[in-house]
């Protein structure tokens, strides 16, 4: 899962300055020792996907028959 | 190509920079001689291109404070993680034709630090290369 990290060490991670945000799908181990190490902090973990309410179904769409359709 | 003075280096272990802490770094990349001689009118012999067997020696300066030498080096020992490795000449550059990037997953199979009354505290790991990707030149 891509997530949004901070660098809060030092020296740079993942060649990201200190005190820079960057999106990245860490393997779990390796971000697990980042932030062990003080390395990054996790700012947030990032959907992927749509939002309910961001889009629209174009007019007449679904169509009434294939509402309530659970197949 | 000019020649330069090696001042500038990047390396990376594990996502995290440590060029500060590395005062040399070699790249060992061999190659298995598989003798496969026969009988011939010369006498010569024949050798074919065998195994491939990759690490990567850094000098590093022995540091112990959080996300220091250490701490980077020890954890990925003890708990045998693969882990990322890359180099390349210039830090202050991008990665390009010609300032390529090798990179690989590493493990590091000895772990040794030492130090030497009146000297700076440094010592040398050994990164092999863990899987059949291999440590590779990029140039992009």
């Amino acid at each position: 899962m891509i997530s949004k990290y901070r660098v809060t060490g030092a020296r740079r991670y993942r060649e990201h300055q200190p005190g820079a945000t960057f999106e990245a799908n860490l393997d779990p181990a390796a971000e697990q020792r980042a932030v062990d190490r003080g390395d990054i902090e996790l700012i947030e973990r990032l959907q992927t996907g749509l939002r309910e309410g961001s889009y629209r179904l174009p007019a007449g769409w679904p169509p009434e028959a294939s509402k309530g359709d659970r197949r | 190509m000019s020649k330069r003075i090696a001042l500038s280096d990047f390396i990376e272990v594990d996502g995290h920079d440590i060029s500060g802490f590395c005062s040399a770094v070699q790249i060992h990349s061999d190659d298995e001689q598989v003798d496969v001689s026969g009988f011939n009118s010369s006498g010569a012999d024949e050798f074919l291109q065998g195994k491939r067997t990759q690490s990567v020696d850094l000098t590093v300066f022995g540091s112990y404070g959080s996300g220091e030498i250490h701490d980077v080096f020890y954890h990925l020992y003890r708990d045998r993680v693969v882990f990322t490795f890359k180099w390349r000449p210039d830090q202050n550059s991008g990665v390009s034709g010609t300032n390529p990037e090798l990179s690989g997953n590493v493990q590091l199979l000895s772990y040794g630090p030492g130090a030497t009354r009146g000297q700076a505290d440094s010592f040398q790991v050994t990164l092999t290369a863990a899987d059949e990707t291999g440590l590779v030149f990029g140039e992009t």
